[in-house]
């Protein structure tokens, strides 16, 4: 029942970083979550942590004791893959023994074992029948005693439901929360999906280009994503950014774009000059649903977009990006048609446009 | 311009010892220049049922229509329908230009016309750019574009679309979803697009046919699927998450009418009491609410939170109500944990009940 410590741990291919220089922890018995886009590096490090593979620098630490040079056995560590891969032509009970026959355990010994997490997992009824007979949620919980059924004690999921039709997916991100407080167990959950992020991890990594860019709870870093990439990256729509200048005369400020102008009251900390704004497509409206908000402007639309419940409404307002503004119920348009949208000003992100690091929140300029 | 029909379409795969119902007596009417959605999970017969209106099919019972013609018995090039995949088929070592001209030369147009059209089919793609350069080169977004452009170029009689976004990236997606948009609304060609992706059906069809098992479901409106969903399976895929169904019993209490569970679930319906006498009172119903339209904070039932997802400025809320299980989708603004106990009622007028055996709507 570890606390897992990464120290500054580095894995080369072909002298390239894959991993560079990670540090984290993760607390024993969490539901922790490994967020990154392909090749980001995510997955190596969850075989780092797995032991399937060697850093090249830096160790790692099971409750302060070095496991760098321990495979997944002795750290115990298994891992579900994606699609959770059972045997198909195995039945449950023969799918979760499986590892230990593997090991070749006496019959009764093997027995008793699968009966003990099959029950744990709330499964027992369902150890003779074959994965086809399962539903989703059973399956991925006979990939999970699988797991477990060798005393393991961290349990890594690989991208468990990306290739599962999402609406499969809806029901299995709760169910794998609920077998996770049920057995536990430090789960650490590896996924290229933002939004399987946000739901599930209590604590979450964001991971790009081999580093770990930012890591907290969900609420840390929707509310303040270290810069663009986070702030694009880590959402249910893809936040939107475009160009605006700080200009600051006579100790009044404001914040200037192509279409609107903002005074801003605390902008001491802000350098003059060009910035990057972020505003998150839930955070815009269409004023003839939601009525005005601080800051109005029109737009053109590109695009509805019907998102089951929701619709993005594509729009060009002339800011050279075209914005994306997230409409709480079903709203379909007429391509080309004119609109009305708005936002209040503490919802603003300002970055930097040398590093696009961010420099401030809405909030902190007006208040 | 073609207004396709079919009529009682059914199409069996197998033999005596394994009867596959593909499709099952499945009865369409596709208007003339409509954009049509066919929308269902993997298996539910949409693709069979696009390939017997193209002709790669033929029905086992049933007759297809375009028109008042029965183009039944046709090929599928007598039928002229021009398909898109969900990849992109191109011959890689042929430009551009050549690969969107190769249905006209084949017709052995007039050069210059050929010309003439390519460019302008270039352009309305936005293509232009590439039209010297070989697939291999293109990334496949690209690639997708030129696809769609050979597709048009035939000027055909309706297209069909089978999952040409998936393999897109989000960007391309949406530039492809408006400008197919665009294209169906200027040239007014009938167009059948289908998707497992409820956003792609909603997005751009006027009315979608929703299937299962072979089956039609519902054709309507995006709305009308939205709103006034048929039956549980449509009320279930369509929105995100999907309606929340739960078994409940009709019981008569000092003139009231509840919606009542073994394990204390109640709530007061005497609101349609009327309405659902005058279809006999069933004795079991599935009540469908979708999660937006449960409400937090006061109402009559006791709920447990066990979840919590958040989904932006909006929260998912999976709750435990006495033995039923259901979700809550609420602004960001309502505090809730896990383990939280919470009073929950449901938007009276978007309460739909089901009938439980067969799944269909009764109010």
């Amino acid at each position: 029942m570890p606390e897992i410590k990464v120290e500054n741990v580095s894995k080369l291919i072909e002298g390239k970083p894959i991993v560079n220089n990670v540090s984290m922890e993760i607390p024993d018995k969490s539901f922790f979550c490994i967020l990154g886009p392909p090749r980001s590096g995510k997955t190596m490090l969850m075989r780092l942590i797995a032991g399937l593979e060697m850093p090249d620098k830096g160790r790692i630490l099971f409750d302060g004791e070095d496991v760098t040079a321990l495979g997944p056995v002795e750290r115990r560590v298994a891992i579900a893959f994606q699609d959770f891969a059972l045997y198909p032509h195995l039945t449950a009970f023969d799918n979760i023994a499986s590892p230990l026959k593997a090991m070749k355990l006496p019959k009764d010994e093997i027995r008793r074992k699968v009966l003990e997490v099959a029950r744990y997992l709330k499964i027992e009824h369902r150890l003779t029948h074959y994965p086809s007979e399962l539903s989703g949620g059973e399956k991925q919980r006979v990939a999970i005693a699988r797991a477990l059924v060798k005393d393991a004690e961290v349990i890594l999921l690989d991208e468990p439901l990306v290739r599962l039709d999402y609406k499969i997916r809806e029901d299995m991100r709760a169910e794998l929360y609920k077998i996770q407080k049920e057995i536990g167990k430090n789960v650490i959950l590896i996924t290229g999906d933002p939004f399987e992020a946000m739901s599930l991890g209590e604590r979450i990594a964001v991971m790009n280009e081999g580093r770990i860019v930012q890591l907290g709870t969900m609420e840390d870093i929707y509310e303040r994503p270290v810069n663009v990439f986070v702030g694009r990256y880590f959402g249910v729509v893809e936040m939107n950014i475009f160009d605006g200048e700080i200009v600051k005369m006579n100790d009044v400020a404001s914040l200037r774009t192509k279409i609107f102008e903002i005074p801003l009251k605390n902008a001491r900390n802000l350098p003059e000059g060009s910035v990057k704004i972020g505003l998150r497509p839930e955070h815009m409206s269409v004023l003839e649903l939601a009525g005005k908000r601080e800051v109005n402007f029109r737009g053109k639309i590109v695009l509805t977009e019907v998102v089951g419940s929701d619709t993005i409404v594509h729009i060009d307002a002339g800011l050279g990006e075209l914005l994306r503004v997230s409409v709480p119920a079903i709203y379909r348009r007429q391509i080309g048609e004119e609109i009305d949208v708005g936002f209040d000003i503490e919802n603003l992100y300002i970055f930097s446009s040398k590093d696009e690091k961010l420099l401030a929140r809405g909030g902190d300029l007006i208040g | 311009m073609v207004r396709i029909f079919l009529d009682h379409v059914t199409k069996i795969f197998g033999d005596k010892k394994k009867r596959v119902v593909a499709v099952d007596d499945v009865t369409l009417d596709i208007p003339d220049g409509a954009f049509v959605g066919l929308l269902g999970p993997s298996g539910c017969g949409k693709t069979t049922t696009l390939r017997i209106i193209a002709g790669l099919e033929t029905p086992t019972k049933g007759r297809v229509y375009f028109n008042e013609e029965d183009v039944t018995d046709w090929e599928p090039r007598k039928r002229n329908v021009a398909m898109v995949f969900q990849f992109p088929v191109l011959y890689p070592t042929i430009t551009v230009y050549e690969n969107i001209a190769l249905p006209l030369k084949a017709a052995k147009e007039p050069e210059a016309e050929v010309r003439k059209k390519v460019k302008e089919i270039a352009e309305l793609v936005g293509i232009t750019e590439f039209l010297g350069e070989k697939p291999v080169r293109l990334d496949v977004n690209v690639r997708q574009k030129v696809a769609l452009a050979k597709a048009l170029i035939r000027d055909p009689s309706v297209f069909i679309l089978d999952e040409p976004l998936t393999v897109l990236d989000p960007k391309a997606r949406i530039e492809l979803r408006t400008k197919l948009k665009e294209i169906q609304l200027g040239l007014k060609k009938t167009m059948i697009y289908v998707t497992h992706d409820q956003t792609e059906a909603l997005t751009l069809a006027e009315k979608i046919a929703v299937m299962n098992a072979g089956k039609i479901l519902q054709y309507d409106t995006p709305e009308a699927l939205y709103n006034n969903p048929a039956n549980t399976f449509v009320g279930w895929f369509i929105g995100n998450p999907g309606m929340n169904l739960i078994e409940c019993n009709v019981v008569e209490e000092n003139d009231k009418l509840y919606l009542s569970t073994e394990g204390g679930f109640r709530y007061d319906i005497s609101f349609i009491a009327d309405e659902l006498k005058k279809l006999g009172l069933p004795k079991n119903v599935v009540l469908g609410i979708r999660p937006e339209f449960v409400e937090i904070g006061s109402g009559p039932l006791e709920a447990k939170c066990v979840h919590v997802e958040y989904a932006g400025n909006r929260i998912i809320l999976h709750l435990e109500s006495y033995d039923r299980t259901l979700k809550a989708k609420t602004p960001i603004t309502v505090k809730a944990k896990p383990g939280d106990t919470l009073r929950i009622d449901f938007v009276k007028e978007k309460i739909k009940l089901f009938d439980p055996k067969t799944g269909n709507a009764i109010l």
